[in-house]
């Protein structure tokens, strides 16, 4: 493991809340596609109204990414929370209030997935 | 205080059967509220070379001195009992209080703390180093190197 994405785990598990913007910044942004998958799984790990917004409301990013593999990596993770109250709440949010239909669908399709899995 | 002596053959003169009830008890007194402050109902110590004054006085001394005693010796037993317990008393305060305190504690919170710990214990060592750090450093540190 390199030590950019032991940073990236780091950060994931970081109690400071300000991590979730360096993962945002430096991470969702990197043109490297394993470091997009760790920041993804770090901002999944969280769990926060904040984390899954990135990784489910943004065009390029998380369940979003143009990279397939990133894209359901995000998607795997997501699925593999415990509690995903906060995750039902922001994709809610986000079907009923994002301007990007192409957005919108992502997340529907999300959420009837966790549905069928539940 | 000097004990007056007591003829003892006074009481061989006196046939007690025929004095009343009251007079059987030396006790007991005019005043109702002080039994030793009355004067003497019965007159056994009528023969006697000390007055019934000096008798009453001298047994309201002991008594007193009797009553003083054993509540010394129960102040005593008491202060000694706590002593005793003390060391039990102050433990048994401290398991309450521990107690106290884990109530108003937050069990889940107690709870994922302990996961938290647990999981950090699995990690990579350098893993645990950079979630210690600073967020600020951790930028720094994730930018350099990624442009690498």
């Amino acid at each position: 493991m390199t030590n950019a994405l032991k940073i990236i785990e780091a950060l994931g598990r970081h109690e400071d809340s300000e991590a979730i913007n360096v993962l945002r910044d430096l991470g969702t942004n990197s043109p490297k596609e394993e470091i997009r998958e760790e920041t993804a799984k770090a901002l999944s790990r969280r769990n926060t109204d904040e984390s899954l917004r990135i990784l489910i409301a943004n065009k390029g990013k998380g369940i979003n990414d143009l990279s397939t593999k990133v894209a359901l990596s995000t998607v795997s993770s997501l699925l593999e929370l415990q509690d995903k109250t906060e995750l039902l709440k922001v994709l809610n949010e986000t079907i009923e209030g994002n301007t990007e239909d192409e957005i919108k669908d992502t997340a529907r399709s999300l959420r009837a997935l966790i549905n069928l899995s539940e | 205080m000097k004990i007056p002596s007591i003829n003892l053959n006074l009481f061989k003169s006196k046939n007690i059967s025929n004095v009343s009830e009251n007079q059987q008890n030396p006790f007991v007194a005019n005043s109702t509220n002080n039994p030793f402050a009355g004067s003497l109902k019965t007159d056994i110590f009528q023969n006697s070379s000390i007055n019934n004054s000096q008798s009453y006085n001298f047994l309201a001394q002991k008594s007193a001195e009797l009553i003083a005693g054993w509540n010394n010796g129960l102040g005593k037993i008491k202060n000694q009992t706590k002593e005793f317990l003390a060391p039990a008393i102050s433990f048994a305060g401290r398991v309450q209080a521990g107690f106290k305190k884990l109530n108003e504690m937050n069990l889940g919170d107690m709870i994922s703390g302990i996961q938290k710990e647990i999981s950090l214990l699995t990690l990579d060592k350098d893993v645990r180093k950079y979630v210690k750090m600073p967020v600020s450093d951790l930028r720094v540190e994730l930018a350099r190197e990624l442009s690498i």
